[in-house]
């Protein structure tokens, strides 16, 4: 977690911030994306999530960040609240 | 203008080429958060739009323009009980009241893995059913049915897509009042 800079949306980083929490890495990418997140399974089943920059909309892309970390497959097993 | 939720499954780029994210970006895609997840593309979509059939043929058209294919839309048609107690919050025992009738008129059978012990229902016509029996606003009805031809949409190549989607689904909202 150190060395990374902070996202300038508060929202956003937040977001990074609770992804990096549940496991996930961060990885610097060149271009419009500020980085790639790689979640906990980390080969090529894993999930790789995108951080842009400059989003449309700050506070929706965060929005849309949290909703994709949630379903990753990949948390420990049990925490996959899904088909009760 | 509306801000519409929804998800584009996508194939053909890889995404660990130095240009994926950027070929979306440019494309139109900032309104999207872009992952990959299970060997697909999936782009999360906030896309503000006139109507729902507007804003989901023209993300279609940003993901096309972005090289990738686009291989369903979602949430998707198909549900299991589950599924549609989830979107409608509605109990899963209600579901299984109304699925075997105890419950309700005339719940819509199921239309796919109808043999198995997990059938699913198409959510279009389940939807159509709780918004005529007040379980479900007018609005999420016109989205399923949305959906559901945009999925039908994808398979046929059909180069006029924006235009008969919207007006599909303009016919669609009319016959909702009709119901």
């Amino acid at each position: 977690m150190a060395g990374r800079p902070s996202h300038p949306s508060k929202e956003i980083e937040a977001a990074v911030a609770f992804a990096e929490e549940q496991g996930w890495s961060w990885v610097k990418v060149s271009g419009h994306a500020w980085a790639k997140l790689l979640c906990p399974h980390h080969d090529r089943d894993g999930c790789a999530l995108f951080v842009w920059s400059t989003p449309r909309n700050p506070e929706n892309h965060a929005k849309q960040l949290r909703r994709q970390i949630a379903r990753c497959p990949h948390r420990p097993a049990g925490e996959n609240d899904e088909n009760l | 203008m509306k801000t519409f939720e929804f998800r584009v499954i996508a194939s053909g780029l890889d995404p660990d080429a130095e240009d994926f994210a950027d070929r979306f970006f440019q494309a139109g895609c900032d309104d999207a958060t872009i992952s990959f997840q299970r060997g697909r593309i999936v782009l999360d979509f906030d896309r503000s739009a006139r109507s729902i059939g507007e804003a989901i043929a023209s993300a279609m058209e940003s993901v096309r323009k972005a090289g990738a294919t686009v291989e369903r839309i979602e949430p998707d048609p198909l549900v299991s009980l589950s599924d549609i107690a989830a979107r409608t919050g509605l109990t899963r025992a209600a579901m299984t009241q109304y699925s075997k009738r105890q419950r309700g008129k005339n719940f819509p059978p199921p239309i796919a893995r109808v043999t198995s012990d997990s059938p699913l229902w198409d959510w279009a016509i389940v939807a159509k059913w709780l918004y005529a029996n007040n379980k479900l606003s007018r609005e999420a009805a016109i989205e399923a049915e949305a959906v559901r031809l945009a999925n039908t949409a994808v398979t046929s190549r059909d180069s006029q897509f924006r235009e008969s989607l919207e007006s599909s689904v303009q016919a669609y909202a009319r016959s909702l009042e009709a119901a």
